[in-house]
C-alpha cells in the first residue's frame, strides 16, 4: 500500500513541483545568458549588476520556501481538512500515510536543494568563464587553480580559501551539500511535526501549527548554536594559533551533527504523533 | 454481525457527543439512522469509518476493530464533499481502483454515463448536485460489507433523489448492510429494514420498520415527528 500512496503523492504533487523547479532552471537560464553578455562591463552597471545579484538571490530564496510552503501546505490539506475523510478511510496505517509524504517531500525538497546549489554553481562558472575571457591570463589562471581539490603552494585563491576557512572549496561545497541534504529533512519535519502538534489544539488548529512552527524553529536555531560553540570553546582551551580555520573547520561538522540530531528528534516526534488516534472535525 | 458497538461513548470538548451506545448490526439491512441535530448521527458514522477515537467503549466489523481491515470493509460517504476539486473523475476513479480491491472501476462508468456525466472533467466544474452524485458512484461502486451514507440525498432535487435511492438499492450485496443518516424520513422510508432514533446522543429506539408502524399504526415520518417534536 506504501508504493500505492507513494505513487499517488508523487502524481498530486508533480504539476506544482514542477513548475517551481522549472521556473528555478529558467531563472538559471536566464542568468547565464545576462552573465555572458557585456553589459557589466564597465563601471556604471555596478548598481545594476548589484540589484541583479539581489533579485537573484532573493528569488532563490522564494523557490525554496515557497517549495517547503505547498508541501507544508499539501499534507496539512491532504490529511486534516476535507481531504482527510479520504486519506484516514483508506485501508492503510496512518504510518504509511505518513511516510509517503515524507518521502515524496523529501525528494522534491532534494531537488529543489540541488537545483538551487547547480544554479548558484552555473552562475559561477559562467561568471569566472567570462572574466577569464575579458581579463588577461595570469588572473584567470589564478581563479581557475582556485577550484582544485588540493590546496596550493602559490598564493593563490585556493590556498587562501584554505587558510581561512580550513578547506579547499570543493571540499567546503562538499560539506556544505551535505549540511543542505540533512538540513532539507529537518526543515521538512519541521512543519510537519508543527502541523501535527497543532491538531493537538482543540481550535484555531493552523494557527496553532505557525505558532509551533515558530517555536521548533527557534529550538532548532538554539540546539544548532550550542552546539556551534562547542568547537569554539574546545579550540579556546587548545590555545591553537589559527583560531578562525580551526573553528571553521569543525564548525560544519558540528552543523552537521546538530540537523542528524534534530532530524532525529523530529521523526520521532513526528512517528509517536501520526501514532495518536485520529480526530478529524 | 457485520457491526458491533460496545459501550460506545465520545466527548468534544466536554461535550456528551455519544453516551453508551450498544448497537448490534447484521448483513443484508437497510438501516435509517435518524435524529434532530446536533443527536450524534455524523459522530456515530465518523467513529465506525475511523475518523474519530472514541473516548470509551470499542467498535468492531466484522471482528476487526477500527484499522486498515476494517476500512477495506466500509464504504463510507461523508455529508460534504471531500475529494480535491482539481482533479478529473476518471483519476479518482483510478484512485479509489488502486486502494480498495472491491472497487468496480466498470460499475462507476456505467453509472457516470447513465447520468451524462464526463469522467474526463474536472469536479470542480459541476453544480452541487453532479459532485453529490458522483461522491454517491464512488461508495455504490464498491463491495463493501457496510455502507456508511451521511446525509445522501440531502442537497439534491427530488427527481435525483429517487435515483440515488436507486442507485443504493441496486448497488449493495445482499449480504451488506447500510447505514443511512437522513432528516428526509419520508424520502427513504420505503427502502428501510430498520430505523435507529438517535436522541442526546443515545438510542432511543432501534427496530424494525414493519414492527414499528404496525405498533404505532403511523408512518416512521410521522413518528420521528411525534418523538422529537420541539
Amino acid at each position: 500500500m506504501l508504493r500505492k500512496l507513494l505513487k499517488h503523492e508523487w502524481y498530486a504533487t508533480c504539476k506544482v513541483m514542477v513548475a517551481i523547479n522549472l521556473a528555478l532552471i529558467l531563472l538559471t537560464f536566464i542568468g547565464c545568458c545576462i552573465l555572458n553578455t557585456d553589459i557589466f562591463n564597465h563601471k556604471d552597471a555596478v548598481p545594476m549588476a548589484i540589484l541583479m545579484v539581489i533579485l537573484y538571490t532573493l528569488s532563490l530564496t522564494v523557490f525554496g520556501i515557497s517549495t517547503l510552503i505547498y508541501l507544508y501546505f499539501r499534507f496539512y490539506r491532504n490529511l486534516f481538512t476535507g481531504e482527510g475523510y479520504l486519506m484516514h478511510t483508506l485501508p492503510v496505517t496512518p504510518m504509511q500515510l505518513f511516510h509517503s509524504k515524507l518521502i515524496i517531500g523529501y525528494l522534491w525538497t532534494l531537488l529543489n536543494t540541488f537545483l538551487i546549489i547547480i544554479s548558484v554553481l552555473a552562475l559561477t562558472f559562467i561568471a569566472g568563464y567570462h572574466f577569464a575571457e575579458t581579463h588577461n591570463a595570469e588572473d584567470s589562471v589564478q581563479l581557475l587553480q582556485g577550484f582544485q581539490t588540493e590546496p596550493l603552494d602559490s598564493n593563490n585563491f585556493a590556498n587562501a580559501f584554505f587558510e581561512f576557512f580550513g578547506y579547499t572549496p570543493l571540499q567546503f561545497l562538499f560539506h556544505l551539500t551535505q549540511l543542505q541534504i540533512i538540513g532539507s529533512f529537518v526543515s521538512l519535519l519541521t512543519g510537519y511535526v508543527s502541523i501535527l502538534l497543532g491538531q493537538l489544539v482543540e481550535k484555531y488548529k493552523l494557527m496553532a501549527s505557525i505558532g509551533f512552527y515558530i517555536i521548533l524553529y527557534i529550538v532548532n536555531q538554539i540546539v544548532c548554536s550550542i552546539l556551534m560553540i562547542l568547537p569554539a570553546l574546545r579550540i579556546l582551551v587548545q590555545d591553537t594559533d589559527n583560531f578562525l580555520r580551526s573553528y571553521y573547520k569543525d564548525m560544519m561538522g558540528y552543523a552537521i551533527f546538530s540537523q542528524f540530531f534534530m532530524g532525529f528528534v523530529f521523526y520521532f516526534a513526528a512517528v509517536f504523533l501520526m501514532r495518536r488516534p485520529v480526530n478529524l472535525d | 454481525m457485520i457491526l458491533e458497538c460496545k459501550d460506545l461513548t465520545k466527548t468534544y470538548r466536554g461535550y456528551l457527543a455519544l453516551s453508551n451506545i450498544n448497537l448490534q448490526i447484521d448483513g443484508g439491512h437497510i438501516i435509517g439512522l435518524l435524529g434532530p441535530n446536533g443527536s450524534g448521527k455524523t459522530t456515530l458514522l465518523k467513529l465506525i469509518a475511523g475518523l474519530l477515537s472514541p473516548a470509551s467503549g470499542s467498535i468492531s466489523i466484522q471482528g476487526n476493530p477500527v484499522g486498515p481491515a476494517s476500512k477495506n470493509l466500509i464504504s463510507y460517504l461523508p455529508d460534504h464533499f471531500y475529494l480535491d476539486h482539481h482533479r478529473k473523475v476518471a483519476e479518482i476513479i483510478r484512485f479509489f481502483d488502486d486502494f480498495y480491491e472491491d472497487f468496480e472501476s466498470e460499475r462507476a462508468y456505467d453509472m457516470l454515463a447513465k447520468l451524462n456525466i464526463n469522467p474526463n472533467q474536472k469536479l470542480k466544474s459541476f453544480s452541487k448536485g453532479t459532485k453529490e452524485k458522483v461522491h454517491l458512484i464512488l461508495a455504490m461502486s464498491r463491495r463493501a460489507k457496510l455502507y456508511l451514507l451521511d446525509e445522501p440525498i440531502a442537497g439534491v432535487d427530488p427527481a435525483a433523489r429517487d435515483y440515488i435511492l436507486q442507485t443504493i438499492l441496486s448497488n449493495y450485496e445482499e449480504t451488506a448492510s447500510i447505514l443511512i443518516s437522513t432528516h428526509l424520513i419520508s424520502d427513504i422510508e420505503n427502502i428501510l429494514d430498520e430505523v435507529i432514533f438517535l436522541q442526546n446522543g443515545k438510542i432511543h429506539t432501534h427496530a424494525l420498520v414493519d414492527e414499528l408502524r404496525q405498533e404505532s399504526h403511523k408512518s416512521i415520518d410521522d413518528l420521528f415527528r411525534e418523538v422529537f417534536r420541539c
